[in-house]
Protein backbone atom coordinates (compact mmCIF):
# COMPACT_ATOMS: atom_id res chain seq x y z
CA UNK A 1 0.00 0.00 0.00
CA UNK A 2 2.88 2.33 0.62
CA UNK A 3 4.14 2.16 -3.08
CA UNK A 4 0.87 3.04 -3.91
CA UNK A 5 1.07 5.69 -1.86
CA UNK A 6 4.24 6.95 -3.70
CA UNK A 7 3.19 6.35 -6.60
CA UNK A 8 0.38 8.73 -6.27
CA UNK A 9 3.27 11.29 -4.73
CA UNK A 10 5.18 11.19 -7.68
CA UNK A 11 2.33 11.81 -10.56
CA UNK A 12 1.17 14.78 -8.00
CA UNK A 13 4.68 15.71 -7.68
CA UNK A 14 5.12 15.90 -11.85
CA UNK A 15 1.67 17.12 -12.73
CA UNK A 16 2.43 19.96 -9.96
CA UNK A 17 6.18 20.87 -12.07
CA UNK A 18 3.66 21.14 -15.30
CA UNK A 19 1.29 23.58 -13.41
CA UNK A 20 4.48 25.69 -12.52
CA UNK A 21 6.16 25.36 -15.60
CA UNK A 22 1.99 26.39 -17.34
CA UNK A 23 1.31 29.31 -14.53
CA UNK A 24 5.22 30.75 -15.01
CA UNK A 25 4.24 30.96 -19.05
CA UNK A 26 1.48 33.13 -18.75
CA UNK A 27 2.56 35.10 -16.34
CA UNK A 28 5.10 36.14 -18.72
CA UNK A 29 2.80 36.78 -21.48
CA UNK A 30 0.27 39.23 -19.21
CA UNK A 31 0.73 42.35 -19.59
CA UNK A 32 -0.44 43.81 -16.19
CA UNK A 33 -3.06 45.07 -14.01
CA UNK A 34 -4.92 43.56 -11.19
CA UNK A 35 -5.23 39.79 -12.98
CA UNK A 36 -1.43 40.30 -13.68
CA UNK A 37 -0.40 40.76 -10.05
CA UNK A 38 -3.40 38.29 -8.74
CA UNK A 39 -2.07 35.76 -10.75
CA UNK A 40 1.40 36.38 -9.33
CA UNK A 41 0.01 35.10 -6.18
CA UNK A 42 -1.98 32.34 -7.81
CA UNK A 43 1.85 31.22 -8.82
CA UNK A 44 3.27 31.74 -5.74
CA UNK A 45 0.82 29.76 -4.11
CA UNK A 46 1.70 26.99 -6.71
CA UNK A 47 4.92 27.08 -5.74
CA UNK A 48 4.52 26.32 -2.32
CA UNK A 49 1.61 23.84 -3.00
CA UNK A 50 5.23 21.86 -5.22
CA UNK A 51 7.45 22.20 -2.13
CA UNK A 52 4.21 20.82 -0.32
CA UNK A 53 3.84 17.47 -2.52
CA UNK A 54 7.82 17.14 -2.48
CA UNK A 55 7.64 17.25 1.14
CA UNK A 56 4.55 14.98 1.93
CA UNK A 57 6.50 11.72 1.14
CA UNK A 58 8.96 12.37 2.69
CA UNK A 59 6.98 12.58 5.76
CA UNK A 60 5.83 8.67 5.04
CA UNK A 61 9.62 7.85 4.90
CA UNK A 62 10.52 9.49 8.42
CA UNK A 63 7.05 8.17 10.16
CA UNK A 64 6.20 11.59 11.30
CA UNK A 65 3.71 11.18 13.53
CA UNK A 66 -0.12 11.17 12.83
CA UNK A 67 -0.87 14.68 14.29
CA UNK A 68 2.06 16.41 12.86
CA UNK A 69 0.58 14.85 9.20
CA UNK A 70 -2.78 15.71 10.62
CA UNK A 71 -1.90 19.49 10.97
CA UNK A 72 0.22 19.63 7.58
CA UNK A 73 -2.91 17.85 5.51
CA UNK A 74 -5.15 20.40 6.74
CA UNK A 75 -2.97 23.57 5.75
CA UNK A 76 -2.59 22.22 2.71
CA UNK A 77 -6.46 22.70 2.56
CA UNK A 78 -6.55 25.75 3.94
CA UNK A 79 -4.01 27.36 1.32
CA UNK A 80 -6.20 25.32 -1.29
CA UNK A 81 -9.53 27.01 -0.65
CA UNK A 82 -7.67 30.50 -0.41
CA UNK A 83 -6.33 29.72 -3.97
CA UNK A 84 -9.75 28.52 -4.99
CA UNK A 85 -11.10 31.92 -3.81
CA UNK A 86 -8.41 34.01 -5.90
CA UNK A 87 -9.13 32.13 -8.99
CA UNK A 88 -12.49 32.49 -8.33
CA UNK A 89 -12.35 36.30 -8.00
CA UNK A 90 -9.95 36.41 -11.41
CA UNK A 91 -12.88 34.86 -13.46
CA UNK A 92 -15.55 36.59 -11.96
CA UNK A 93 -13.45 39.79 -12.92
CA UNK A 94 -12.49 38.76 -16.00
CA UNK A 95 -16.15 37.68 -17.32
CA UNK A 96 -17.32 41.20 -15.69
CA UNK A 97 -14.60 43.15 -18.67
CA UNK A 98 -15.74 40.90 -20.82
CA UNK A 99 -19.35 41.92 -20.09
CA UNK A 100 -21.21 38.10 -20.12
CA UNK A 101 -22.84 38.49 -16.75
CA UNK A 102 -25.89 38.96 -15.76
CA UNK A 103 -25.65 42.16 -13.30
CA UNK B 1 -41.96 68.23 -45.55
CA UNK B 2 -39.57 66.53 -43.03
CA UNK B 3 -38.96 62.90 -43.99
CA UNK B 4 -39.13 61.89 -40.70
CA UNK B 5 -42.42 63.83 -40.18
CA UNK B 6 -43.56 61.85 -43.36
CA UNK B 7 -42.57 58.80 -41.97
CA UNK B 8 -44.34 59.07 -38.57
CA UNK B 9 -47.21 60.30 -40.66
CA UNK B 10 -47.71 57.39 -42.93
CA UNK B 11 -47.10 54.99 -40.20
CA UNK B 12 -49.87 56.66 -38.80
CA UNK B 13 -51.57 55.98 -41.77
CA UNK B 14 -52.03 52.72 -41.63
CA UNK B 15 -54.98 50.33 -40.63
CA UNK B 16 -55.04 49.72 -37.33
CA UNK B 17 -51.98 52.13 -36.18
CA UNK B 18 -53.85 55.04 -33.78
CA UNK B 19 -50.78 57.07 -33.53
CA UNK B 20 -46.67 56.99 -33.08
CA UNK B 21 -44.45 59.49 -31.60
CA UNK B 22 -40.27 60.19 -31.27
CA UNK B 23 -39.46 61.00 -28.07
CA UNK B 24 -35.74 61.50 -26.99
CA UNK B 25 -33.67 60.18 -23.50
CA UNK B 26 -35.33 63.04 -21.51
CA UNK B 27 -38.40 61.72 -22.09
CA UNK B 28 -39.86 64.61 -24.79
CA UNK B 29 -41.88 64.22 -27.45
CA UNK B 30 -40.02 65.72 -30.74
CA UNK B 31 -42.63 64.77 -33.83
CA UNK B 32 -45.89 62.83 -33.46
CA UNK B 33 -48.40 62.28 -35.55
CA UNK B 34 -52.20 62.36 -35.31
CA UNK B 35 -55.14 61.09 -34.43
CA UNK B 36 -53.40 59.96 -31.30
CA UNK B 37 -56.36 58.62 -28.67
CA UNK B 38 -54.20 60.27 -25.86
CA UNK B 39 -53.77 63.95 -25.04
CA UNK B 40 -50.72 65.65 -24.96
CA UNK B 41 -50.15 65.45 -21.09
CA UNK B 42 -51.17 61.06 -21.66
CA UNK B 43 -48.27 61.05 -24.44
CA UNK B 44 -45.50 63.24 -22.45
CA UNK B 45 -46.13 60.66 -19.14
CA UNK B 46 -46.01 57.62 -21.68
CA UNK B 47 -42.92 59.17 -23.57
CA UNK B 48 -40.92 59.67 -20.12
CA UNK B 49 -41.90 56.07 -18.50
CA UNK B 50 -41.13 54.68 -22.03
CA UNK B 51 -37.44 56.69 -21.96
CA UNK B 52 -37.02 55.51 -18.18
CA UNK B 53 -37.54 51.45 -19.46
CA UNK B 54 -35.55 52.05 -22.27
CA UNK B 55 -32.73 53.33 -20.45
CA UNK B 56 -33.13 50.16 -18.00
CA UNK B 57 -33.41 47.89 -20.43
CA UNK B 58 -30.35 49.31 -22.63
CA UNK B 59 -28.17 49.17 -19.67
CA UNK B 60 -29.74 45.04 -18.76
CA UNK B 61 -29.49 44.15 -22.14
CA UNK B 62 -25.99 46.18 -22.73
CA UNK B 63 -27.15 47.25 -25.89
CA UNK B 64 -28.09 50.87 -27.26
CA UNK B 65 -31.18 50.01 -28.80
CA UNK B 66 -33.81 47.46 -27.20
CA UNK B 67 -37.25 46.67 -28.03
CA UNK B 68 -40.47 46.58 -26.68
CA UNK B 69 -44.30 45.18 -27.60
CA UNK B 70 -46.41 45.00 -25.03
CA UNK B 71 -49.80 43.69 -25.49
CA UNK B 72 -52.80 44.76 -23.47
CA UNK B 73 -56.90 44.05 -24.36
CA UNK B 74 -57.77 47.12 -25.81
CA UNK B 75 -54.27 47.46 -28.00
CA UNK B 76 -50.76 47.05 -28.77
CA UNK B 77 -47.92 49.36 -27.80
CA UNK B 78 -44.49 49.19 -30.53
CA UNK B 79 -41.49 50.53 -29.25
CA UNK B 80 -38.62 51.01 -30.74
CA UNK B 81 -35.30 52.11 -29.30
CA UNK B 82 -33.14 54.42 -30.97
CA UNK B 83 -29.90 55.91 -29.76
CA UNK B 84 -30.85 58.81 -28.16
CA UNK B 85 -34.56 57.91 -27.57
CA UNK B 86 -37.54 55.64 -29.22
CA UNK B 87 -39.83 55.11 -31.19
CA UNK B 88 -43.52 54.10 -30.23
CA UNK B 89 -46.05 53.41 -31.85
CA UNK B 90 -49.80 52.76 -30.46
CA UNK B 91 -52.10 50.13 -32.28
CA UNK B 92 -55.07 47.73 -32.37
CA UNK B 93 -54.52 44.32 -31.11
CA UNK B 94 -55.14 42.85 -34.35
CA UNK B 95 -53.14 45.57 -36.85
CA UNK B 96 -51.73 44.05 -39.84
CA UNK B 97 -47.92 43.49 -37.98
CA UNK B 98 -46.24 42.65 -41.51
CA UNK B 99 -47.39 46.03 -42.93
CA UNK B 100 -46.41 47.71 -39.69
CA UNK B 101 -43.04 45.54 -39.43
CA UNK B 102 -42.12 46.65 -43.29
CA UNK B 103 -42.92 50.25 -42.87
CA UNK B 104 -41.00 50.32 -40.05
CA UNK B 105 -38.28 49.01 -41.34
CA UNK B 106 -38.01 51.13 -44.03
CA UNK B 107 -38.48 54.14 -41.68
CA UNK B 108 -36.33 52.64 -38.83
CA UNK B 109 -33.48 52.86 -41.29
CA UNK B 110 -34.10 56.17 -42.37
CA UNK B 111 -33.97 57.67 -38.70
CA UNK B 112 -30.64 55.64 -37.50
CA UNK B 113 -29.61 57.60 -40.83
CA UNK B 114 -30.27 60.39 -39.34
CA UNK B 115 -28.92 59.66 -36.30
CA UNK B 116 -25.37 59.25 -37.64
CA UNK B 117 -25.03 61.93 -39.76
CA UNK B 118 -26.41 64.39 -36.42
CA UNK B 119 -23.62 61.87 -34.81
CA UNK B 120 -20.96 63.41 -36.94
CA UNK B 121 -18.75 66.81 -36.14
CA UNK B 122 -18.30 66.90 -32.33
CA UNK B 123 -18.95 63.81 -31.19
CA UNK B 124 -16.72 62.54 -33.98
CA UNK B 125 -14.05 65.00 -32.94
CA UNK B 126 -14.73 63.84 -29.54
CA UNK B 127 -14.14 60.21 -29.65
CA UNK B 128 -10.78 61.17 -31.91
CA UNK B 129 -9.58 62.66 -28.89
CA UNK B 130 -10.39 59.77 -26.44
CA UNK B 131 -8.69 57.77 -28.70
CA UNK B 132 -5.20 60.21 -29.03
CA UNK B 133 -5.66 60.09 -24.97
CA UNK B 134 -5.87 56.31 -25.17
CA UNK B 135 -2.93 56.32 -27.44
CA UNK B 136 -0.88 58.46 -25.49
CA UNK B 137 -1.21 56.72 -22.06
CA UNK B 138 -1.60 53.09 -22.86
CA UNK B 139 0.86 52.73 -26.52
CA UNK B 140 0.82 49.73 -27.47
CA UNK B 141 -1.94 48.39 -25.86
CA UNK B 142 -4.11 50.45 -26.76
CA UNK B 143 -5.72 48.74 -29.51
CA UNK B 144 -8.46 46.54 -27.28
CA UNK B 145 -9.25 49.65 -25.27
CA UNK B 146 -9.43 51.64 -28.76
CA UNK B 147 -12.20 48.93 -30.41
CA UNK B 148 -14.21 49.66 -26.85
CA UNK B 149 -14.37 53.27 -28.16
CA UNK B 150 -15.01 52.08 -31.77
CA UNK B 151 -18.57 50.40 -30.63
CA UNK B 152 -19.77 52.97 -28.12
CA UNK B 153 -22.74 55.19 -29.11
CA UNK B 154 -23.07 58.76 -30.27
CA UNK B 155 -24.57 59.77 -27.07
CA UNK B 156 -22.79 61.21 -23.99
CA UNK B 157 -23.96 58.68 -22.16
CA UNK B 158 -23.15 56.08 -23.85
CA UNK B 159 -19.38 57.65 -24.24
CA UNK B 160 -19.56 57.39 -20.67
CA UNK B 161 -20.26 53.44 -20.47
CA UNK B 162 -17.58 53.21 -23.07
CA UNK B 163 -15.40 54.50 -20.76
CA UNK B 164 -16.66 52.90 -17.45
CA UNK B 165 -15.62 49.89 -19.73
CA UNK B 166 -12.13 50.73 -21.05
CA UNK B 167 -11.12 51.81 -17.86
CA UNK B 168 -12.29 48.72 -16.29
CA UNK B 169 -10.29 46.59 -18.78
CA UNK B 170 -7.51 48.41 -18.69
CA UNK B 171 -7.30 48.21 -14.53
CA UNK B 172 -7.61 44.51 -15.01
CA UNK B 173 -5.00 43.88 -17.54
CA UNK B 174 -3.01 46.78 -18.28
CA UNK B 175 -2.25 48.67 -15.46
CA UNK B 176 -4.29 50.13 -12.77
CA UNK B 177 -2.54 53.82 -12.40
CA UNK B 178 -2.77 54.34 -16.38
CA UNK B 179 -6.40 53.11 -16.22
CA UNK B 180 -7.34 55.88 -13.50
CA UNK B 181 -5.60 59.05 -15.20
CA UNK B 182 -7.13 57.73 -19.12
CA UNK B 183 -10.53 57.21 -17.79
CA UNK B 184 -10.38 60.77 -15.86
CA UNK B 185 -9.02 62.89 -19.02
CA UNK B 186 -11.64 61.27 -20.79
CA UNK B 187 -14.54 62.24 -18.84
CA UNK B 188 -13.25 65.19 -18.77
CA UNK B 189 -13.38 65.73 -22.72
CA UNK B 190 -16.69 64.38 -22.71
CA UNK B 191 -18.28 66.88 -20.33
CA UNK B 192 -16.57 69.79 -21.98
CA UNK B 193 -18.42 68.41 -25.06
CA UNK B 194 -21.48 67.85 -23.38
Amino acid sequence: MIYVSYGLSFLGILVMVVNVVLAFRLQRVLIGGEIRSRWGLLTNFILVFLVGYILSPLLLVFSVPVEYMGAVVFLIFLFGAIFVSIVIRIIRDTLSVLGVLEE
Amino acid sequence: MDPIQTFINELASLVGVQGAFLFDRQGAINQYSTPMELTLDQGVALARTLSRSLTGLSSLEHSNRVDIELVFNEGRLVLKGLSDGGLCILCDRQVNYSLLNLTLEQGLGLLRTVEMKADTGETKQTLEDMKAIVQEILGEHSQRVISILDNAGASSEELMKAIEQAEKMTRMFIDKDQAGRMAQRMRELVDKSS
